[in-house]
């Protein structure tokens, strides 16, 4: 394996890494929020969990983006390159912006673009570029039923009980297993992506070949990578993703994750790259709504559709750009 | 008949299932539908309420609205 090598994979475990440490508060808002948990520990459990992920779930979202997106014949070492830096660049970019941006759809408009750049729009794969737009769609609203659904159910169930402290003990222990789903599901979407990345990265090397899986080292390295970015970067995060949508309590926080953790594993399992991110804040908003439509601060789920339009178009144009500077460079 | 802002919000998110039911792939159409119905369900049982609040209301002497309704959104 060349130098060039190890170090794009240098660069994609790290924005894994960042990944993990961007989008630690969505894993241990609510556990926090309701202080269930302290920070430290609530990153502690998420990161486990993140780790804990490969041993549940298949590789069928990265076997999407190293195959299903770009003509894998078309990768190559610029290609793949261009398509990080343009990632990350858009990733930088909005968060300057303050905008919810996906690292996943980054991630898919830059490979795109970079592609493009050296093969032109016949390298893209149509079909699987089109399961992935529908889904940037799909998913936050799917995660916005099944937030309403089970918190909608949760109150029917619990509605005539009056030991409402007991109740509440009950709701934050149940915080524990529905933060941990969460943090499974974030595992799986994420830490598969940077794994695409790898994987298509060693077949344009041949060091494995196209029909070939996912060598163990990758799905530990990227799930090492996502785990340590949760640990590092989880207890910095003071306004968490719930506190800026709507107020929740123990039964609202369990609802958002659980619904939330179903969209991912069913995604995850189809091999459909979403983005986190959205899907909590979809499930948040879910629940916000059993309250009334004003209970939930639509600016914050306004921005996630204004982060749908720009991501992929926005990170295509810079790795576009970025690929052909590099072609330039050498 | 005035609906309430949260069915017509439900009916616009079944909407929005139906509408993508053409783009997305054949396997995964079912979801489409799946959601698309539990949307409509959850619209459904907003007018429901919606209506029967209004009935509440329209028993009761005037201003003697009750305290624990809930909003309609």
């Amino acid at each position: 394996m060349g130098l060039t090598v190890v170090l794009i994979i240098a660069v994609a475990l790290a924005f894994d890494f960042f990944n993990g440490f961007h989008d630690a508060a969505n894993s241990i808002a609510t556990v926090v929020s309701t202080r269930v948990l302290s920070p430290r520990q609530a990153v502690a459990w998420a990161a486990f969990f993140n780790f804990a992920a490969f041993l549940i779930f298949g590789t069928a979202v990265a076997a999407t983006i190293a195959k299903d997106v770009v003509d894998p014949a078309v990768f190559d070492n610029a290609v793949i390159f261009a398509g990080l830096v343009g990632a990350i660049a858009w990733d930088v970019i909005t968060w300057y912006a303050g905008l919810p941006t996906s690292s996943s759809h980054a991630l898919v408009g830059g490979m795109a673009g970079a592609a493009v750049a050296k093969a032109g729009w016949s390298s893209l794969i149509a079909t699987g570029l089109q399961k992935i737009v529908v889904f940037i769609v799909l998913s936050p609203l799917i995660g916005l039923l099944l937030g309403f659904t089970i918190m909608v159910s949760v109150y029917w169930l619990f509605h005539r009980n009056e030991k409402v402290d007991r109740l509440n003990r009950g709701f934050r222990r149940m915080q524990l297993v529905s933060a941990a789903a969460f943090s499974l599901g974030h595992g799986a979407n994420d830490a598969q992506k940077t794994m695409g990345i790898i994987l298509a990265l060693l077949i344009a090397n041949k060091q494995v070949s196209v029909d070939s899986g996912v060598p163990l080292w990758v799905v530990l390295s990227a799930h090492t990578a996502i785990g340590l970015g949760t640990l590092f970067g989880g207890w910095r995060i003071v306004h968490t993703m719930g506190s800026k949508i709507t107020k929740l309590t123990p039964a609202s926080g369990m609802s958002a994750e659980l619904a939330a953790a179903s969209t991912l594993f069913f995604t995850a399992h189809a091999g459909i790259p979403v983005s986190t991110t959205h899907t909590i804040t979809g499930a948040i908003v879910g629940v916000g709504t059993t309250q009334r439509l004003s209970a939930v601060r639509w600016g914050v789920a306004g921005r996630v559709v204004w982060a749908w339009v720009l991501t992929i178009p926005g990170a295509f144009i810079v790795s576009y750009f970025a690929f052909l500077a590099l072609k330039g460079i050498g | 008949m005035r609906i309430s802002r949260r069915a017509l919000f439900f009916l616009s998110v079944a909407l929005v299932f139906v509408l993508m039911i053409p783009p997305t792939p054949s396997e995964f159409r079912w979801l489409n539908l799946a959601m698309a119905g539990l949307a409509l369900f959850w619209a459904t049982l907003l007018v429901i309420e919606d209506l029967s609040n209004r009935r509440r209301d329209s028993d009761l002497p005037k201003g003697d609205a009750p305290s624990d309704m809930p909003s309609a959104g």
